[in-house]
């Protein structure tokens, strides 16, 4: 009796969450398969009948949106490429090296994430125009950087500080520089880390709306939030088209998690020292 | 195989001086133990000795060689860590292989070196397990096995048991010192446990605060220790200490601080009337008849049994006596005991905090 009460407890809220959080998505999938006829019924018609296709074609074929497709691919990648790099040293020198002001320094990688988005608009655009980047792959991959850089320097950081220093000392006394302690037995101890990271950059990235619109404002540089957005006219949104984009947009977000929720297994520690 | 010798060795760290001009020297194949309480420098010194913690002062040679700035890598030294320190994405052959993959040796050496540390240690059938999959006893054997692979000048040891249960331990224990016979490496090797010291060390470095107390053989430190601290420090049950003097009025004997006389020898003529601290093994003591010439008084306040022997704890002398006896004890709590020292067998060191040893 009374473990079924608790049952009830523990998945009534965990059901809400569940319904909240997965809800909007599927109501997405299900109205890119509508006709318009059936998008604005009232009450609401709850799966396609018949399904159609015609939104797909249209975002397919008939906008730009495989052109954003592309650019968000390959400012995403390259931005989550950089952070991870720079993370991976900026973190491990965090965690294992004593040096003056290292506390100081960390804390101080945080503080441009203090600064609304829209206070740093007017001067990275500045910055770019300076440089010759407004409307380059490598301007946005930069700006994305400045976005992501910070948070993934600091997982990255608890990730490696969980790491034994004994484990490093047993390396070193095998034979291995200090780089060759991080890449041979560091790094692959962190890869939950890596991934975490790589989800956080990718997703924040493949999402982020205000700096591509600002930076990106090309057709041939744009990414995919605002082709989303581009569906919205001043007199009308075509909602079917909006859905497919959208769907569209999430399946590589949902294929990276399918992929790599196997690789972020925990417990990748265990046996190292006595457990 | 190779000589390790320390000369006036320091280590600080910021103001704190964790080593003090520490002198030391182990021979060729011998099985030196540190030993001291925890913060005594005796891991410090290790890792020094490693390579893994830069020194402040004074020399290091390995087989006659100064290593003081020398990397770890060349020194030709291995060590096995309190924790094993395993690479848990490796799996046994890599974790042992890896040194010499480092060292860019070719693979069937490597494969020959990684059979051969196997079969001394019986790790064979573990092979393509990883960490993980070990039990404690097999993992301290790996970090065994990746130490012997590499055939190392000096083996390191860093309190590589205390992670194991005491049945395990005892075992360990023993399969350390026969690979040390077979290998005949000079090992230096660290623990805080004094009996794994005595059981294992051809020579033992007992240290405190960044000292070395005293050095020499584990028999010797037994019955001769320099000190009050090597004294109380090395045996267990501890060793008793009395506090009070000699008096040579009459008979010889020693006044404790609560007045209990307790019988010594009369050539201790030379310590009368000086604050001194008698010290008597807890073997030495023996629960006699009430009559027997030169017994003192005591009060049982605990008795322990371990099965071969009883330890009675007795309060007497002002102080709490532990003593050791071989019989099995009905004695009760607060029961009054007589007790009696082997009089050839006492220790006198200074009543001064450094408690030195008095000639006796």
């Amino acid at each position: 009796m009374k473990d079924s009460r608790r049952t009830l407890l523990i998945s009534l809220p965990v059901a809400i969450l569940v319904i909240v959080a997965v809800f909007p998505f599927l109501w997405m999938a299900v109205s890119a398969f509508k006709p318009l006829s059936q998008l604005y019924t009232i009450p609401p018609q709850w799966l396609p009948d018949p399904p159609t296709l015609a939104n797909f074609k249209n975002v397919l074929f008939e906008s730009n949106i495989p052109r954003y497709f592309v650019n968000s691919l390959i400012i995403s990648i390259g931005s989550t490429f950089l952070a991870l790099v720079f993370a991976v040293f900026a973190a491990y020198g965090f965690a294992r090296f004593d040096f003056r002001g290292r506390s100081a320094a960390l804390a101080f990688v945080l503080i441009g994430q203090l600064l609304p988005t829209a206070t740093v608009i007017v001067p990275l655009y500045i910055v770019l125009n300076y440089l010759g980047l407004i409307n380059t792959y490598l301007g946005l991959i930069l700006v994305y950087l400045i976005l992501t850089l910070p948070l993934s320097v600091w997982m990255l950081t608890g990730y490696f500080r969980g790491i034994p220093k004994e484990l490093e000392d047993a390396a070193i006394i095998d034979g291995a520089s200090q780089l060759g302690v991080l890449f041979r037995i560091s790094l692959p101890l962190v890869t939950p880390g890596i991934i975490a990271v790589t989800l956080y950059s990718f997703v924040a990235t493949w999402n982020e709306f205000v700096f591509a619109l600002s930076f990106a404002t090309e057709k041939e540089m744009k990414t995919l939030p605002i082709g989303l957005a581009e569906f919205s006219t001043e007199f009308d949104t075509d909602w079917g088209a909006v859905m497919a984009a959208s769907f569209v947009m999430t399946l590589p977000i949902a294929l990276i998690f399918l992929v790599m929720q196997r690789m972020f297994v925990s417990g990748l520690m265990s046996g190292a020292t006595k457990g | 195989m190779a000589q390790v010798a320390l000369n006036k060795l320091v280590k600080r760290y910021g103001a704190y001086q964790a080593l003090h001009e520490v002198d030391m020297t182990v021979e060729n194949g011998e099985f030196v133990v540190l030993v001291g309480p925890s913060g005594c420098g005796k891991s410090t010194l290790l890792r020094t000795i490693a390579g893994l913690e830069e020194i402040s002062g004074g020399t290091i040679s390995i087989g006659g060689r100064v290593v003081n700035t020398i990397r770890p890598k060349e020194r030709d030294i291995a060590m096995v860590f309190q924790s094993y320190a395993l690479y848990p994405h490796k799996t046994v052959r890599k974790n042992m292989s890896f040194a010499l993959k480092l060292a860019g040796v070719a693979q069937p050496e490597i494969d020959k070196a990684v059979e051969r540390a196997a079969a001394i240690l019986g790790l064979e059938p573990l092979l393509d397990r990883k960490p993980k999959q070990l039990s404690g006893g097999q993992r301290q054997r790996v970090a065994m096995g990746r130490a012997i692979v590499r055939n190392p000048q000096v083996f390191l040891f860093d309190e590589p048991l205390s992670n194991l249960d005491a049945k395990l331990r005892v075992q360990m224990r023993a399969e350390i010192r026969e690979l040390h016979q077979r290998l005949g490496a000079t090992t230096v090797y660290v623990t805080h446990d004094q009996i794994e010291a005595m059981t294992m060390a051809d020579k033992i470095v007992v240290m405190r605060d960044g000292h070395i107390e005293q050095i020499g053989h584990p028999l010797e430190l037994y019955d001769r220790p320099a000190n009050r601290f090597v004294a109380g420090f090395i045996g267990s049950p501890a060793m008793n200490f009395i506090e009070g003097q000699v008096d040579a009025s009459g008979t010889d004997r020693f006044i404790a601080s609560d007045g209990t006389a307790i019988p010594v020898s009369a050539r201790l003529g030379i310590l009368k009337r000086s604050p001194a601290v008698l010290a008597i093994r807890p073997e030495d003591l023996s629960i006699v008849e009430e009559n027997t010439p030169g017994a003192f008084p005591g009060m049982v306040s605990v008795v322990e049994t371990t099965g071969p022997e009883t330890i009675v704890i007795a309060n007497s002398c002002g102080t709490r006596l532990s003593v050791v006896i071989k019989e099995r004890s009905r004695l009760k709590l607060g029961e009054k005991v007589w007790l009696s020292a082997d009089v050839s067998k006492l220790h006198f060191f200074e009543a001064s905090k450094d408690g030195r040893r008095l000639a006796a």
